[in-house]
């Protein structure tokens, strides 16, 4: 196999794949926005706009010369990833989904949009119909709605979520410049970690929206690493539409962007979360309302005058420190004002509402910080969920060498922080039994970004060799 | 420290802890393959929501159970009570049919959004059926 075709054919394959679901989940959240009902020609035309898409970009980054002894690593990474593939796949279409919120969660919804791809059905509109987490992000179901009513197996979407991360990895990896060696082993790492290819809840094939949340996390990651504006913006759109704390994700990677990262970034970043937090936003209020609210035109309005603020602030304030002060000053205000700011635009259904009641509870639950650090810490290092990823991480972080590997780091130091909040603000009394059932799933979205981390580590501690194979 | 001045060290230490994390991985595949083999046979043998109860060790599967068997699909079974816990997986359980609380329609009602409302006899007692769920467990009244 030629060089070009090693870096070129999971690049393509990946890259499709991402801009397939972003386009179709766009599309599906427009619709829904509109009150209409998502046609069955939209998801060949979503990977057909992915694919003009995909040609139309330039390549990006310059990969790494290989060698002979490449082609055993490529051979064992492509046998282990395909092997666990086939365990995922297995897994994913043996039943319908044999976890908690699998179950209780996402199959209902995907159930229901793949008998008619529309929220105008009575599940929807009528608050007496019990249906759980009724205002949640709903491209995971949308994407196995589509793959239901177009090919007849909506949990394929399972194993092609978890080959697509695997291969992300791998891209991301070469176009910093890294071996394939290490890209390969960063792979595999990830593909093996316990916690990723475990059947129990936020596993691969659990049927829960984490393997979709964490691909998006790294794909944004990936993004803001190789300055890749499409990829960032991509996976921006994915986070938003996947999860609720997807939202919040988009927001630190657009903070982290408008630090750092050039002003390309900044506008691919503050543009994708902006548009679809604001195409996610008025759907939210119409499932929130079962579609008697009118369209809350202000969510849009406002979003898209924060996202001017972000661009034009990154150009007003060039300096990174004055930035630094500029964005904890933001973030400060930004917390106290959130009550007031939810009661404005009316964001007052759903998670988003508790957790915001509970920062009435702050002052108590800090006292608690100690019980949190102690679970993150035991989760992440001591229980096994993560295998070494979490430990190689941290080695990393101490001694690391790479320009590149300190945006994932920056990232997963920022997560402490964000994994931390749900549990200071949660509503729920027994906090040892919340961090028990949320904090793996929590950190399993972080994991593909602690393999790339180290994968571009190892990729600066053992440059490439000169001598290219024939 | 010594891992610190040396970059090879540090590499070394790295690549170990990478090749063990790889190779725990791959001895636990056939203990994921096992783990899921016996996922799926629970799964085929309760079927959908039961397992989930099952799993999580939580009661009311023989109420949802018993609904499944004295129900048709396309019916409406009510509701009322907690919605954690096991009533989370009532509606996994018993699709296709739709469960309503008792709050948006009444146990007199012929029937909701144009299904019929699950009744039948149970225990003696004809009327409808309603499912009443608590945090930890799921019963069926006849009113």
């Amino acid at each position: 196999m030629t060089p070009a075709a090693i870096d070129g054919v999971p690049g393509r394959c990946v890259e499709v794949v991402l801009v397939a679901f972003a386009l179709f989940g766009m599309l599906a959240m427009g619709v829904f926005a509109a009150g209409g009902e998502v046609p069955d020609f939209a998801a060949p035309v979503a990977i057909v706009g992915a694919m003009v898409l995909q040609r139309w970009r330039r390549p990006l980054g310059v990969a790494s010369p290989q060698f002979a002894s490449d082609r055993w690593w490529l051979l064992g990474g492509v046998v282990v990833v395909s092997a666990a593939t086939a365990i995922v796949a297995w897994g994913a279409l043996a039943t319908p989904s044999r976890t908690w919120d699998g179950a209780a969660m996402w199959d209902g919804k995907a159930a229901l949009l793949a008998e008619r791809l529309t929220l105008a059905q009575p599940a929807f509109r009528d608050p007496g119909i019990l249906l759980h987490s009724r205002d949640y992000p709903l491209l995971q179901p949308v994407l196995m709605a589509a793959l239901e009513r177009w090919l007849g197996v909506g949990r394929a979407l399972f194993p092609l979520v978890y080959l697509t991360h695997c291969a992300l990895l791998f891209v991301l990896l070469r176009r910093a410049g890294a071996a394939i060696r290490w890209a390969v082993l960063a792979s595999v790492a990830f593909g093996v970690t316990p916690m990723v290819l475990s059947p129990s809840g936020g596993g691969a094939d659990s049927g829960y929206a984490e393997p979709l949340l964490a691909l998006a996390v790294t794909a944004t990651v990936g993004g803001l690493v190789g300055k890749d504006r499409w990829l960032a913006a991509v996976g921006i759109a994915l986070l938003a539409w996947a999860k609720p704390e997807g939202g919040l994700y988009g927001a630190v990677a657009v903070a982290l962007a408008w630090l750092r990262a050039d002003r390309g970034v900044v506008v691919a970043t503050a543009v994708g979360w902006t548009s679809a937090m604001a195409l996610w936003l008025v759907v939210q209020r119409d499932l929130q309302s079962c579609g008697r609210a009118a369209t809350p035109w202000s969510i849009p309005l406002a979003l898209a005058g924060l996202g001017a603020a972000v661009v034009l602030s990154h150009r007003l304030v060039p300096n990174v420190r004055s930035r630094v002060v500029l964005a904890a000053a933001v973030v400060v205000v930004g917390a106290l004002a959130a009550p007031a700011l939810a009661r404005l635009f009316e964001l007052g259904g759903g998670v988003f509402s508790s957790y915001l009641a509970g920062s009435g509870r702050l002052g108590e639950r800090l006292g608690e910080a100690p019980t949190i650090v102690v679970g993150i810490a035991n989760w992440a290092w001591l229980r096994g969920r993560f295998g070494l990823a979490f430990v190689v991480v941290l080695l990393v972080a101490w001694r690391c060498g790479s320009d590149a590997a300190r945006d994932p780091l920056r990232w997963l130091a920022v997560m402490l922080g964000v994994v931390a909040l749900p549990f200071v603000l949660a509503p729920f009394a027994d906090l040892d039994a919340h961090i028990r059932a949320s904090m793996p799933r929590l950190l399993c979205h972080h994991v593909g970004v602690a393999w790339l981390a180290v994968g571009l580590g190892l990729a600066a501690a053992v440059p490439p060799r000169q001598t290219v194979a024939a | 420290m010594a891992v610190a001045a040396n970059p090879s060290t540090w590499r070394r230490v790295v690549l170990a802890l990478v090749a063990i994390h790889v190779a725990w991985g791959l001895a636990r595949l056939p203990r994921m393959v096992a783990e899921r083999r016996s996922d799926i046979r629970t799964f085929d043998e309760l079927g959908p929501g039961l397992h989930q109860l099952a799993s999580a060790k939580l009661a009311g599967g023989a109420a949802l159970l018993w609904l499944r068997e004295h129900t048709a699909p396309g019916e409406v079974v009510l509701c009322e009570g907690s919605q954690r816990g096991p009533i989370e997986f009532a509606s996994a359980a018993l699709a296709p049919r739709l469960l309503v609380t008792t709050a948006a329609c009444a146990t007199t009602a012929a029937d909701f959004a144009g299904r019929p409302l699950a009744r039948g006899t149970r225990d003696g007692r004809t009327g409808t059926f309603v499912l009443v769920a608590t945090d930890d467990d799921l019963r069926v009244e006849v009113r």
